[in-house]
C-alpha cells in the first residue's frame, strides 16, 4: 500500500504543463522579449480576469454543468460597483452627486450581488433540474440586459481606491496578479480541503451515488453557482478597476467562453467528476501565452483565434483518449 | 413532422407577439412627449431602430427623443443588438404597426436596399451609417449623418502635421481596430491611412492589426505586451474607448501616454477629459445630438412633404439632394472646451 | 484462442491465456471477478484488440478491429450492462444500423414484421413497438439475444445473463440456449451461479488472475472442484450463519406505503438480527429499502427507530439517524467511478473530517477498512472503477461501516461478485449482526437469504405476504409466499 512514484502517471497527469513549457520555449525563441519579467507580468495581468472566471466555471463543469452567465454577470457587477465610486462633481456620473463610496463597502456590495445572482440561477438549476446550459444562457441574457438598463454609457472616472485591486502595483508586482493567485489558492482550498469540494467531485462523477451517500445535491449545486458568480463579481470589479471604466455593452462580453476554454484545456472534463486546479492554472497560462505571444509575433487576430480553437479541440480529444484508457 | 411545423409556427407567433409587446411598451413611455410638444402637434408616429446602444449611439438616441418631444412626434425606439435580421424584423413590424416613418441606424450598411424594401411605402431615414449603395437614396429614403471616410481623415491630417513639424516623414504606428469586418472599422482604418499617405507620410504598421472590438479593457490587454517590445511613433484607434485602453496600458507599464500621440474618434466625455489631461492627443467629434435631431426632423419633413433639410440647420450634399451631412469636427486641447 | 496477452496501462490483464470452444456446446468461463473472463471476451469481439496472441475462428485467423466486424462474421456478445437506445422502439433497437430500406427510406413495416417473426421463432413475448426503455431488464436481454440470433451468429457470448432475471425468465433463457445449441451455435457463458452452470454447461474453463487454469468437461467437475480451481484454495462454508442474541426492537415499520411500489408494509427489526427480504423481481423490496432510507417519497405509514418516529426525507437525514443502505445498483448509485478508493470510502462521512478536511485521518480510516475487508487494490488512490465488482462492493461496505450505522440495509450485496468475495461479505454481515447491529438483507438468491437470515420478509408486487421464522425456512414455502397475492396477517401472539 505504500505510495510509489509512478513516472507514467505523473507525466500523464501533468502533460498539460509540458505543453505549456513547450509553448513558452517556442514563443521565447521566436520572440526573445517574450521572456522579459515585464512581459510575463503583463501576460499574467492580462489573463487574471478571465483566469478568475475559469476558477469559477471549473466548479460548474466539474459538477457536470456549465455557467454561461459569468461574462455578463461580471459586466453587470462592474457597472454597478463602478457607478458607486464616481466622484460627486463628475457630470457624467450615473448618480451625479452620490459621490464615492468607500471601496471596501463597494467591493462587499459587488460580492453580495454576485452571490445573489448565482444563488438565484443555482436554485433554478438545482430544483427545476433544467439543464445548466439553458438556465445560465437565460441568466446571461438577463444580466447583460440588466447592465444596459442600469446605464447606457460606460461608467468611468472611478476612485483610485476602488481601482487599487485592478491597476495598482506593490513594488513591481501588479495587485491584480496577487488577486489572481489568491483566487487560485481559494479555489484549490475549496476543491481539495473542504467537504464542498469533495461533494462537487462526487456529484459530477455520479450524482445518484452522491445523493445516496447523504450529500445534499441541491444545496451543493446552488453553492457551485454561487461560487461561479462570486468569481464573476471579483472578475468584474477587477475589470472595471483595471480599465478604469465599465462598459455595459462590452465589459466581460464573451469572457465566459475564454474561461470555459481555459478550464477545458486544463483538463476539466465536461462529462463531470474530473478537475485539477493546477491543470486549470496551466490552461489559463496556455491561452495567455497564445494571446500574448501571437500578438508579439505580429500574428493576425483571426489566426490567433484559429490557433486557440485548435488547441481547445485538440486538448479535449487528448483528454478523452486519456480518460478512455483509464476506464 | 407535422408537429415540428406546428412548433415552428407557435414559436414564430410568440416571437411576433413579443416584438409587438416590446413596441407597445416603448411606445407607452412616449405619449407625454406627444402631448407636451403640442406646438408642432403633428402626432406622427415614427420608429427609430438602433443598430446597438453604445455610448455614442445612446447619446444620439437621447437627442432624437428630445427632438421628438419638441416637435410633437410619437417616437418608438428599438435595439437590433447588432443583428441584421432582427433589424429587418423591426422594420417589418413597424410597417405593420402603421408607423409614418422609420429611422434606421443600420447594423450593416450593405443591407440598405433590404431595409428600403422591407419598409415598402413607408419613408426611411438612414442615420449615422451611410448606405453601402447610395443609389437606394431617393425621395422616400434619405441619409442623415457624417461621412465615415472623413473621421479617419481628420486623424491622419492631425498626425501628418504633428510628424512633419518634427521633420519626420516615415513613421510606424500601432492600430487598434474595432470589430474586424464591420464597415465603420474598415472605413475608419482605411481613411486614416489614406490621409497619412496623401499628406506625404510613409506609415508602416508596427504589429499585426489588433482587433479590440471597440472595448477598453480588450484594447488594454491586447496592446500591453507590445508597448515595451516594439517601436512605434503613435497609436491610432478606431474609437475613444480603445484609445483610453491604450492610455491606461501605458500608465500601467510605467510609460508616459503623452510621449507618443494617441488619437481616437467620438469625443466621448471620457475622451474629452483625456484631451484636457493631455493623455489623448486628439479625437474626432461626431455630432451625436446633431445627427439624432436632424434625423428626426428629416423624418418629419418626409412625412409632411417638406424639403428634407428644413429646420435641421444642416445642408444637403452638393450632388445628392437626399443626403444631409452633419460634419465631423477634430477636437484637440485647443477647442475641447467648446464640446462640454 | 491461444496465448492471448492483453496489457492495459500499468496492468497485464491477460497473461497468455487460451480458450477452445466447440460448435454446438455451451462453454462456461469461470473465475473470480478480475480473473480476465470479460477482458478475454472483449479481445475476441474486437472491443480491446489483444496485445499479442492468435484467435482462430472456423479455421481462419481473425483480427477484429471493432464489434461490427465481429458481428458480421458471426460472433456476438450480450453484455452484462445492456446498452439499448431507451427512447426508440424495440424493433428499431433490434435492427439498429441495418434497418431494412425501401430506397433511402427505412421500411418500418418490414422492420416490424421481421421483429415479430423473430420473436415468434424464439417464442418471446415482446411488443416490437414498445419503447426499449420501458422493458424490464429481462425483456431487454431477450431482445439482445434475439438480436444475436438475427445476425445468424455462430458464437454467442453471454456475460452474466441471469443476474437480473427471475426464475421463470431464467428457464426461458435456458430453453433458448438449448435451441441455439441445436442449431450448432456455440455459447460462451460467463456466470457465477454454480447450479445453473452445471445445468447447462458442456465444457468449463477456469481462469485466475489473468491466467489460464484448466478446461474440462462439465461432467468431470463438481462445485467444490471448480471453486477450488477458481480461488486456488478451498472455501469451506458459503453461509456462515452464527447464532447471536437478538436484542430489543430498533426499527419499527408500520403500514409503510410508497406509491404503487410499496403497499402497507409492516415489520420490526431487532438489534443483532438479520432480517432477510425475499421476493421476485418487482416485489417492492428495493423500493421498501429506498423508502426507509429517504430515497423514495413515502405516501403512507410510519417508521420508528428506538421508539421515536422518524420523518426522513433524504439519505442525508437517514445517515444522520444512523441508517445505511448498500444499494443494489452498484454502478448507478453506489460508486463514483472516477474517484479514488479513499474518496469513495469517506464519501458518506465527510462531516467527520472537519474543516479543512483532515486528509491524514481520511487515509488512515480508508486503509483500516481496506485491511479489515481485505480489499484488493494497488493503492487507495486508485480510481474505484479499476477494481473488480467484488472489491468495489467491499469499498462501499467500508463506506457504510465508517458511518457506524445502527441499521444496515444491504440490497443484493453479492450480485455479480466472485465466490471468494461473496463468502467474505457473508461472514462480515454475520459478524456485524454479532456486534449488535440490525441488518436487513435483500437478496434474490434463495440459498443466500435463507442461509443468512433470522427471519425473512416475503413480498409480492409491493405487498408483504409473509414473515417466516428461521425454523420454518424452506424454498417451497418462501416461493409460495413470493407468488401469493394474500397480504400477511400477523398472528395474534406476535403482537
Amino acid at each position: 500500500m505504500q505510495k510509489t512514484f509512478d513516472k507514467k502517471k505523473f507525466l500523464s497527469q501533468n502533460s498539460i504543463w509540458l505543453v505549456l513549457i513547450v509553448l513558452v520555449i517556442i514563443m521565447g525563441v521566436a520572440q526573445p522579449s517574450f521572456f522579459t519579467v515585464n512581459n510575463l507580468l503583463t501576460l499574467l495581468s492580462g489573463e487574471a480576469v478571465k483566469g478568475i472566471l475559469a476558477f469559477g466555471v471549473m466548479f460548474a463543469i466539474l459538477s457536470k454543468g456549465i455557467d454561461l452567465t459569468i461574462g455578463a454577470s461580471a459586466g453587470l457587477v462592474a457597472c454597478i460597483t463602478a457607478s458607486l465610486v464616481q466622484p460627486a462633481d463628475y457630470a457624467n456620473a450615473v448618480f451625479p452627486g452620490l459621490g464615492t463610496l468607500p471601496a471596501p463597502l463597494v467591493i462587499l456590495i459587488g460580492l453580495a450581488i454576485g452571490a445573489g445572482i448565482g444563488a438565484i440561477y443555482g436554485a433554478i438549476i438545482a430544483y427545476t433540474k433544467i439543464p445548466p446550459f439553458i438556465a445560465t444562457l437565460g441568466a446571461q441574457l438577463i444580466c447583460r440586459a440588466g447592465a444596459k438598463m442600469y446605464t447606457s454609457r460606460p461608467v468611468s472616472n472611478l476612485s483610485s481606491e476602488f481601482r487599487f485591486l485592478g491597476s495598482a502595483k506593490i513594488g513591481p508586482i501588479p495587485v491584480i496578479i496577487l488577486v489572481f493567485f489568491v483566487m487560485f489558492a481559494i479555489s484549490a482550498f475549496l476543491l481539495t480541503q473542504t467537504r464542498f469540494g469533495k461533494n462537487v467531485y462526487a456529484i459530477g462523477g455520479n450524482d445518484q451515488a452522491a445523493r445516496v451517500a447523504g450529500i445534499n445535491v441541491e444545496k451543493n449545486l446552488i453553492m457551485v453557482y454561487v461560487w461561479c458568480s462570486v468569481c464573476a463579481a471579483v472578475a468584474g470589479m477587477l475589470l472595471a478597476g483595471r480599465a478604469g471604466s465599465a462598459d455595459p455593452a462590452n465589459s466581460g462580453l464573451n469572457y465566459e467562453l475564454d474561461a470555459i476554454a481555459a478550464a477545458t484545456v486544463g483538463g476539466t472534463s465536461h462529462t463531470g467528476g474530473i478537475c485539477r486546479v493546477s491543470g486549470v492554472l496551466a490552461g489559463i497560462l496556455i491561452l495567455g501565452v497564445i494571446n500574448n505571444g501571437l500578438v508579439m509575433l505580429k500574428v493576425d487576430d483571426n489566426m490567433t483565434n484559429i490557433v486557440k480553437g485548435l488547441i481547445i479541440v485538440g486538448s479535449v480529444i487528448l483528454d478523452m483518449r486519456k480518460n478512455a484508457k483509464r476506464a | 413532422m407535422k408537429r415540428r411545423i406546428f412548433a415552428g409556427f407557435i414559436a414564430s407567433a410568440m416571437m411576433v407577439s413579443m416584438l409587438a409587446g416590446c413596441g407597445s411598451n416603448d411606445g407607452g413611455e412616449q405619449p407625454q412627449g406627444g402631448e407636451s410638444g403640442a406646438e408642432g402637434g403633428s402626432g406622427h408616429k415614427v420608429t427609430l431602430i438602433m443598430s446597438q446602444r453604445d455610448e455614442w449611439l445612446s447619446e444620439m438616441e437621447a437627442a432624437a427623443q428630445a427632438a421628438a418631444k419638441d416637435i410633437g412626434i410619437d417616437l418608438t425606439t428599438q435595439d437590433a443588438n447588432s443583428d441584421t435580421s432582427k433589424m429587418i424584423q423591426y422594420i417589418e413590424s413597424s410597417v405593420t404597426a402603421g408607423e409614418d416613418a422609420i429611422i434606421v441606424n443600420m447594423v450593416d450598411p450593405e443591407t440598405a436596399a433590404q431595409c428600403v424594401e422591407a419598409a415598402g411605402e413607408v419613408p426611411v431615414v438612414f442615420v449615422n451609417r451611410f448606405p453601402g449603395d447610395p443609389s437606394v437614396l431617393n425621395e422616400k429614403a434619405v441619409y442623415v449623418g457624417s461621412d465615415e471616410m472623413t473621421s479617419g481623415a481628420f486623424q491622419g491630417e492631425y498626425l501628418a502635421k504633428y510628424f512633419k513639424d518634427q521633420g519626420k516623414t516615415e513613421i510606424s504606428y500601432l492600430m487598434l481596430n474595432g470589430i474586424l469586418g464591420q464597415t465603420s472599422t474598415t472605413n475608419r482604418t482605411a481613411s486614416v491611412l489614406k490621409a497619412l499617405e496623401d499628406n506625404g507620410i510613409k506609415a508602416t504598421e508596427a504589429a499585426a492589426p489588433l482587433a479590440a472590438n471597440y472595448d477598453r479593457s480588450e484594447a488594454l490587454d491586447m496592446i500591453s505586451p507590445l508597448l515595451t517590445t516594439t517601436e512605434y511613433d503613435c497609436i491610432i484607434s478606431n474609437n475613444d474607448a480603445m484609445a483610453l485602453g491604450a492610455v491606461e496600458a501605458m500608465m500601467q507599464q510605467g510609460l508616459d501616454p503623452k510621449s507618443v500621440p494617441i488619437v481616437g474618434i467620438d469625443a466621448t466625455a471620457d475622451g474629452r477629459q483625456a484631451i484636457k489631461d493631455g493623455t489623448l492627443a486628439m479625437t474626432v467629434f461626431q455630432n451625436a445630438e446633431g445627427q439624432g435631431r436632424a434625423s428626426l426632423q428629416a423624418a418629419a419633413n418626409l412625412i409632411d412633404g417638406k424639403p428634407i433639410a428644413d429646420g435641421t440647420g444642416y445642408e444637403v450634399d452638393d450632388e445628392n439632394e437626399f443626403i444631409i451631412w452633419v460634419p465631423f469636427e477634430p477636437v484637440t486641447i485647443d477647442n475641447v472646451a467648446d464640446y462640454d | 484462442m491461444t496465448d492471448i496477452v492483453k496489457d492495459f496501462p500499468g496492468v497485464r490483464a491477460l497473461k497468455g491465456v487460451q480458450l477452445k470452444v466447440r460448435p454446438g456446446t455451451v462453454h462456461t468461463l469461470m473465475g473470480e471477478n478480475g480473473a480476465g473472463k470479460s477482458t478475454l471476451m472483449k479481445c475476441l469481439i474486437g472491443i480491446h484488440p489483444p496485445t499479442s496472441g492468435k484467435i482462430v475462428f472456423n479455421g481462419k485467423e481473425i483480427h477484429f478491429k471493432n464489434t461490427l466486424e465481429a458481428l458480421n462474421s458471426g460472433i456476438s456478445m450480450i453484455h452484462q450492462e445492456l446498452s439499448p437506445v431507451p427512447e426508440r422502439s424495440v424493433s428499431e433497437n433490434l435492427w439498429l444500423g441495418r434497418a431494412p430500406r425501401k430506397g433511402l427510406v427505412i421500411d418500418h413495416k418490414k422492420m416490424r414484421q421481421d421483429s415479430i417473426d423473430l420473436f415468434k421463432r424464439l417464442n418471446l413475448d415482446v411488443d416490437p413497438d414498445e419503447k426499449m426503455g420501458n422493458l424490464t431488464v429481462a425483456k431487454m436481454q431477450m431482445v439482445e439475444i434475439a438480436k444475436a440470433v438475427s445476425y445468424d451468429s455462430r458464437i454467442v457470448i453471454m456475460d452474466e445473463p441471469t443476474s437480473s432475471l427471475t426464475e421463470t425468465e431464467v428457464e426461458h433463457l435456458f430453453r433458448i440456449i438449448a435451441e441455439l445449441k441445436a442449431k450448432n451455435v456455440a455459447i460462451i457463458y460467463i456466470s457465477h451461479k454454480m447450479d445453473e452452470i452445471f445445468r447447462i454447461s458442456d465444457d468449463i474453463t477456469v481462469y485466475r488472475d489473468g491466467e489460464y487454469i484448466a478446461t474440462d468437461r462439465a461432467e468431470n467437475l463438481n462445485v467444490d472442484k471448480v471453486i477450488q480451481l477458481m480461488v486456488g484454495r478451498e472455501v469451506t462454508s458459503m453461509f456462515p450463519k452464527v447464532e447471536c442474541p437478538i436484542g430489543e426492537t430498533i426499527l419499527k415499520v408500520e403500514n409503510l406505503s410508497a406509491g404503487r411500489a410499496v403497499k402497507n408494509v409492516s415489520f420490526e427489526l431487532h438489534r443483532g438480527e438479520i432480517l432477510g427480504m425475499a421476493g421476485l423481481v418487482g416485489a417492492g423490496r428495493t423500493e421498501t429499502a429506498e423508502a426507509i432510507f429517504g430515497m423514495r417519497h413515502i405516501t403512507g405509514g410510519k417508521i420508528y427507530k428506538d421508539g421515536e418516529e422518524l420523518h426522513i426525507k433524504s439519505p442525508e437525514q437517514a445517515i444522520a439517524h444512523k441508517i445505511a443502505l448498500l444499494t443494489e445498483d452498484r454502478r448507478g448509485n453506489g460508486i463514483v467511478g472516477l474517484l479514488s478508493i479513499k474518496d469513495n470510502t469517506v464519501l458518506a462521512n465527510l462531516k467527520k473530517y472537519g474543516f479543512p478536511l483532515n486528509h491524514k485521518k481520511m487515509r488512515e480510516d480508508t486503509e483500516e477498512y481496506v485491511r479489515k475487508l481485505n480489499t484488493k487494490t494497488p493503492t487507495i488512490d486508485t480510481p474505484i472503477q479499476n477494481l473488480s465488482g467484488g472489491n468495489q462492493q467491499k469499498v462501499l461496505v467500508g463506506r457504510w461501516l465508517l458511518t457506524d450505522p445502527d441499521i444496515l440495509i444491504v440490497d443484493e450485496p453479492t450480485r455479480g461478485i466472485d465466490v471468494g468475495a461473496k463468502a467474505e461479505i457473508h461472514s462480515l454481515i454475520t459478524k456485524l449482526a454479532g456486534e449488535g447491529k440490525a441488518i436487513i438483507m435483500i437478496s434474490s438468491e434463495l440459498p443466500e437469504v435463507m442461509g443468512m437470515s433470522d427471519r425473512i420478509v416475503v413480498m409480492h408486487e409491493g405487498v408483504m405476504t409473509a414473515i417466516v421464522d428461521r425454523k420454518d425456512f424452506s424454498s417451497e414455502l418462501i416461493l409460495k409466499y413470493a407468488t401469493s397475492e394474500v397480504p400477511y396477517q400477523p398472528a395474534a401472539d406476535e403482537q
